[in-house]
């Protein structure tokens, strides 16, 4: 089948969805599934179909895919220019690219490279009656018309399904580097102050706690409560020489191989819960200390800590039934108090959605869904919809 | 459009007489914004002095079903700021700076504050607000955030988009929301994303939240001058393959030169370049001399004569100086210029430039190129005489020409200046029905009744298929290309 004819097969599937007013299940990779609420769904939508490279001219820095193309698959024909596409969401390489803009998924690099958002040009999306749809375009600098880019990412396809998108690539730097430095737990409230303002410098920063560490071979000595500061330096020798000066005012450092970063991204693990914790940067120490509190004596919980941005992830192992019992009181425990304190679950044990209040969506982004899946046919329940009451299709 | 007198009597309760402007010669202040040659008289213009005036304004027009504008400094090169016939709302009035929060480094202020003025607040902490657009020591954040504002250094940077963390607004029927959250991350559709740059069309910010980054620790400014075009253009192309991202890379022509050189802007560039080429590099100190080294390097293999590093702060500021002023400059040639933005993909350049001059050798006019190289960002610009019938029509149809190319090539229609009223004609060039149909339901989510600042972004037959004729339509009396008269 060719390109042309795929698209056309997905655009009358969503369009018979919709004529019968039956809730789809948007699929990419199928690596993401369980992200995000729980979806009301008898059918699935595969957008996998949609693979390869469309456009890439390296001296542009721009690259244009199919949805469906893998992370590794963009990461593999960048490379041989010695470019990047400068997005390590939490997960792995085989992820899509439509489900990553779908879920607006980003990683560690969000710090230098910015968030999933920030590096899609333009894109295009079918919407619930199977109608295409394009905004933004293949330049780095565009302000023509509204920016309907930035609403598909992380709308979970309740905005349509993602088709095609461009992306802004980054040149490989000359040197790369990533560093390791052993930070004790009562020193991480003074840590951005230590390391200064131009510790923005860096093009990724995580503070690992032991589990998290242990979990990725980031070096923590086990038994110890020593944390792990991860950063990944980027330029030339120079720069990484005062970089690494830098870090050792803070504690020991070591360098480590960027394989590490693979490790950190797959921190979620498998059937895990995973939370996205957020507050004020200067609130760190409070903050750690509440979420610690919070998570009791839950064993094994990984914390991944951007200092900068004030986010934590945290994972929660939960691979039995007595855990997953006990993970429905933790979200609880999540959901009182500190106001300061954001709460994201993205993925969390069937059972457990029910302790997550309903999304609700404010007026605006109701006329918006609205305007794009009248019919509420697409990912039925993730994102603003009343949380189906019976057990969801396509959670593991 | 004549304004009820019970509507005029309720903004004067909200926000003093003294703030409510009726009459005619008040009025022609504000008939004009940075784009140039177009005029349109508000009906009336009203000045709130504080967030819940706004509100109390935007609700007495929402009662009485009145359109509205939106302004800020009015330094808009698109025309957004035009009220042609409607009631103009004046926020330069909201200037404070509210508060500056140096540790998590985010600073609130008032949509009413001049860029310029927020970055000198801030330098002291070592921080400051990076989208540096041209006109950033009159421009305000409310407007940078309306257009999506650039700069030389968004290269780098990033926009104005990059830079704001959320907004408090009221929406065109009186309601206020908060979009974003300054320090945590939000569930839910990016409104706040698709706010910034949404031209006044979606509502009024009343409180934005910036983003505050460091100053750099060194900055460094080489200037290389070329034979041509095209090995200028080699160089944008080598440089960025490097994976060193400069703060700026910015290009200017021989007619751009020259003009700048004959004017009291005069940076010393060599007048009998084809083009040169100004790059600043800067963050720590460490590793920033290699990093100059490597881009004189790139220079020179792509056939620069000469690269010069500014060795002093006056030398880089007299450097900056020529390309800041180059449209100023271009006034020494003739008394109107037509001001353009468009972005191509960088490796079209050469030939896109090459394009634009066979169409201005066609049309007999002089076209200026200066340009934000790095990204593909073009400002040709021909100055003319617009009391010459002729020549402005030739002026006129060559511009049409360049847009065409600038979009057969896989570009935009606006980089940074915004659609406006000026770039409407060419949105129907750029997107089919759908998509603008799309982009029109979204303007209605935030206001039904396309209310505020009507007619503009996108064309209203495409609005029409979603929402009926818009409630008040402008009839705007401009031409449909830019002119300075």
């Amino acid at each position: 089948m060719s390109a042309r004819a795929r698209l056309a097969d997905i655009a009358e599937q969503l369009a018979s969805a919709e004529r019968e007013r039956t809730p789809v299940r948007i699929a990419g990779c199928r690596s993401w599934l369980d992200a995000g609420r729980p979806v009301e769904s008898t059918r699935e939508v595969s957008a996998a179909s949609l693979n390869g490279i469309i456009e890439y001219v390296p001296g542009d820095l721009v690259m244009t895919v199919a949805a469906g193309t893998s992370l590794r698959d963009i990461a593999d024909a960048t490379r041989e220019h010695g470019q990047w596409l400068a997005l390590d969401p939490f997960g792995s390489d085989s992820g899509s690219i439509g489900a990553t803009v779908a879920t607006g998924s980003s990683g560690p690099l969000a710090l230098g490279a910015g968030r999933t958002r920030d590096l899609v040009l333009g894109a295009s999306v079918l919407t619930a009656g199977g109608t295409a749809v394009r905004a933004g375009g293949r330049v780095v600098k565009n302000v023509a018309g509204f920016d309907l880019v930035r609403l598909w990412a992380g709308a979970y396809g309740t905005l349509g399904v993602i088709t095609e998108v461009s992306l802004r690539l980054h040149a490989l730097p000359a040197v790369e580097e990533t560093f390791a430095v052993t930070i004790a737990r009562a020193d991480i409230g003074k840590l951005s102050e230590r390391l200064g303002l131009d510790a923005l410098g860096f093009m990724a920063l995580e503070l690992l706690n032991p589990a998290a560490a242990a979990a990725c071979d980031a070096g923590a000595a086990s038994g110890t409560d020593a944390w792990i500061l991860l950063a990944r330096v980027a330029g030339n020798r120079q720069r990484s020489t005062a970089q690494r000066e830098r870090l050792a005012a803070v504690g020991a450092v070591r360098e480590l191989g960027s394989d590490v970063w693979m490790r950190v991204r797959a921190l979620d693990g498998v059937g895990n819960a995973v939370a996205r914790l957020s507050a004020a940067p200067s609130l760190l120490e409070d903050t750690l200390a509440d979420v610690e509190r919070r998570i009791g004596s839950a064993p094994g919980v990984r914390l991944c800590v951007t200092p900068h941005r004030g986010g934590i992830r945290a994972v929660f192992p939960t691979p039995d039934a007595a855990a997953r019992t006990r993970m429905a009181d933790t979200v609880r425990a999540f959901q009182r108090g500190d106001r300061r304190l954001a709460v994201l679950w993205e993925q969390l044990p069937a059972n457990c959605w029910a302790a997550v209040p309903p999304a609700t969506l404010d007026v605006v982004s109701q006329r918006i869904r609205d305007a794009f899946d009248p019919h509420r046919v697409l990912n039925r329940g993730i994102f603003g919809d009343p949380a189906p009451a019976r057990s969801p299709a396509g959670v593991a | 459009m004549a304004v009820p007198a019970q509507l005029i009597a309720e903004l004067e309760r909200i926000v003093g007489a003294r703030w409510v402007k009726r009459r005619a010669g008040e009025l022609v202040t504000y008939d004009a914004d940075g784009l140039p040659g177009y005029h349109a008289m508000p009906a009336l213009a009203v000045f709130p002095g504080e967030r819940g005036e706004v509100v109390s304004v935007v609700r007495a027009l929402a009662t009485a079903g009145v359109a509205f504008v939106a302004r800020g400094a009015g330094t808009g090169l698109s025309g957004g700021a035009l009220a042609n016939d409607v009631v103009l709302v004046g926020l330069n009035r909201l200037s404070r700076i509210l508060e500056i929060d140096a540790v998590n480094r985010v600073a609130h202020v008032e949509p009413g504050v001049v860029n310029a003025k927020l970055s000198r607040a801030v330098a002291p902490f070592g921080l400051q607000y990076a989208p540096d657009p041209s006109s950033q020591t009159v421009c305000t954040i409310g407007g940078n955030v309306a257009e999506n504002a650039g700069g030389p250094h968004c290269l780098k940077y990033g926009v104005t988009l990059n830079h704001i963390v959320a907004l408090d607004i009221v929406r065109p029927d009186g309601e206020t929301m908060r979009l974003g959250d300054p320090f945590t991350e939000t569930e839910g559709y990016d409104l706040l994303g698709v706010f910034i740059g949404s031209e006044g069309c979606f509502g009024i910010a009343t409180d934005v939240w910036v983003r505050l980054v460091p100053l750099p620790q060194a900055v460094r400014t080489l200037l290389a001058d070329f034979e041509s075009v095209d090995a200028a253009a080699r160089a944008v192309s080598k440089i960025v393959a490097t994976g060193i991202v400069p703060a700026a890379l910015e290009m200017m022509d021989n007619a751009t030169i020259r003009a700048v050189e004959a004017s009291i802007y005069a940076a010393g560039y060599p007048i009998d370049a084809a083009a040169i080429l100004l790059c600043e590099v800067d963050g720590l100190l460490a590793g920033l001399q290699e990093d100059v080294e490597t881009i004189s390097a790139c220079c020179t293999s792509s056939g620069a004569r000469d690269v010069r590093v500014a060795t002093t702060e006056e030398d880089r500021v007299r450097l900056w100086q020529g390309r800041k002023k180059a449209f100023g400059a271009m006034g020494r040639i003739a008394p109107a210029l037509v001001v353009q933005d468009a972005v191509v993909p960088r490796t079209r350049l050469p030939e896109v430039l090459a394009e634009i001059g066979v169409i201005g050798a066609r049309h007999g006019v002089r076209v200026c190129n200066v340009f934000h190289a790095g990204d593909g960002n073009l400002h040709p610009n021909i100055p003319y005489d617009a009391t010459d019938a002729d020549e402005s029509g030739r002026v006129h149809a060559a511009m049409k020409e360049i847009m065409r190319a600038c979009i057969t090539a896989g570009g935009t229609i606006t980089g940074e200046h915004g659609v406006g009223l000026d770039k409407l004609p060419y949105m129907t060039a750029l997107f089919d029905e759908p998509s603008l149909e799309m982009m029109c339901a979204v303007r209605t989510a935030f206001d039904p009744d396309h209310r505020s600042n009507p007619g503009k972004v996108v064309p209203v037959h495409s609005c029409r298929e979603w929402h009926g004729t818009p409630a008040t339509r402008t009839t705007a009396r401009v031409p449909d290309h830019t002119v300075v008269a």
